[in-house]
């Protein structure tokens, strides 16, 4: 293989052996052009492409941060909501008919006492649930 | 430490001494634009320089190097560390070139690669004005390099830049500009060979002044 035949490969873009692969990379180890393309000078942007960058970024954070105030705007129309649907529930139970309880002592007294009158016995032995009431006539009356 | 913080590690090889290199190891919001600026601030020169040669204009220049680095604020939240940040922002500034170049109207030719000066010897470039210890460049022999940048294809000039000039591996410049290892030694072979083969004419017409 001749130094000229892989060269010539190399420019007509064909395939090179593992052979002529270690000889194009042994040519590029050293070369004078890296170091003249080195000292070519560094250029900075000016100031005013810088500010004009910088406007840019800023305008685009801005634009990226707006999701999260939509977020927490919906997180805080959901809670409202919720709380305004409770309020709707606690005001519909509040149509319920309120149990009367001087009505409902009235009733147990006078069933317990026409349970006492049919068995004609104790009041301890015949009165369903007696543990639990001791009614007497007295006690009825501040009612 | 911030990701931005660890990923701004100063690079020994930089040229301008402040360049940070590693590739980021957790992914970050959008939104902090004070931290990237420390990005644009270490790459802004390399990356203008890289896009100045790569298109036509100076305008031209100035406009890709900001979309490149909005380019890059965008998608920085998807940058997922497998690469280099430095091979990241070139393969950005990269493909933008690239796609700016197909949709200008009236692009430069592609001049042919004439190989038969290249030799496969190690070249060296004698001239009484330019010292390798300075690393300097006179104004008219910089004008003559950067001629034959001009002069040659874009395929064999971005190599040719990412490798010589920025300093990027063959694996890097063979993920930022999407094509193997073996073809990224080839374009750099001729690359050099045709800037070499316009040096040389530069100084064979000095010569005969």
């Amino acid at each position: 293989m001749s130094e000229r035949d892989w060269i010539q490969k190399v420019a007509a873009g064909q395939p090179l052996s593992e052979a002529e692969q270690t000889a194009l990379t042994e040519a590029l180890e050293a070369d004078g052009v890296r170091e003249v393309l080195r000292s070519l000078p560094y250029e900075e942007p000016s100031l005013a492409w810088r500010s004009r960058l910088n406007e840019r970024l800023r305008a685009l954070a801005g634009t990226q941060r707006k999701p999260a105030v939509w977020r927490w705007a919906a997180m805080f129309a959901a809670g409202a909501a919720c709380g305004v649907m409770a309020s709707l529930w606690i005001g519909m139970n509040r149509n319920l008919p309120v149990v009367d309880f001087e009505a409902a002592l009235l009733a147990a007294r006078q069933e317990s006492v026409s349970y006492l009158e049919i068995s004609a016995g104790s009041f301890e032995e015949t009165e369903p649930g007696a543990a639990r009431k001791r009614w007497s006539e007295l006690d009825m009356e501040p009612l | 430490m911030s990701v931005f913080e660890s990923v701004m590690r100063v690079d020994a090889r930089d040229p301008l001494g402040r360049a940070p290199e590693q590739s980021r190891s957790a992914a970050r919001s959008p939104g902090e634009v004070e931290e990237f600026d420390r990005v644009v601030d270490a790459y802004q020169a390399r990356v203008y320089g890289f896009v100045r040669r790569m298109v036509a204009t100076d305008e031209e220049a100035q406009d890709a190097t900001q979309e490149v680095f909005v380019r890059a604020f965008q998608g920085f939240a998807r940058f997922d560390g497998r690469c280099s940040l430095r091979t990241w922002l070139f393969r950005i500034a990269h493909n933008y070139c690239v796609d700016l170049g197909r949709r200008r109207a009236g692009a430069a030719p592609e001049v042919r690669i004439d190989s038969s000066g290249a030799d496969g010897s190690v070249w060296e470039f004698a001239d009484q004005r330019w010292h390798p210890e300075d690393r300097v460049l006179s104004l008219e022999l910089a004008e003559v390099v950067e001629e034959g940048l001009r002069t040659m294809s874009e395929k064999l000039r971005s190599v040719l830049l990412l490798h010589d000039r920025e300093e990027l591996t063959y694996d890097e410049i063979a993920e930022a500009v999407g094509i193997p290892i073996g073809t990224v030694k080839s374009r750099l072979f001729l690359a050099r060979a045709h800037l070499q083969g316009h040096i040389r004419k530069y100084q064979a017409a000095r010569e005969e002044r």
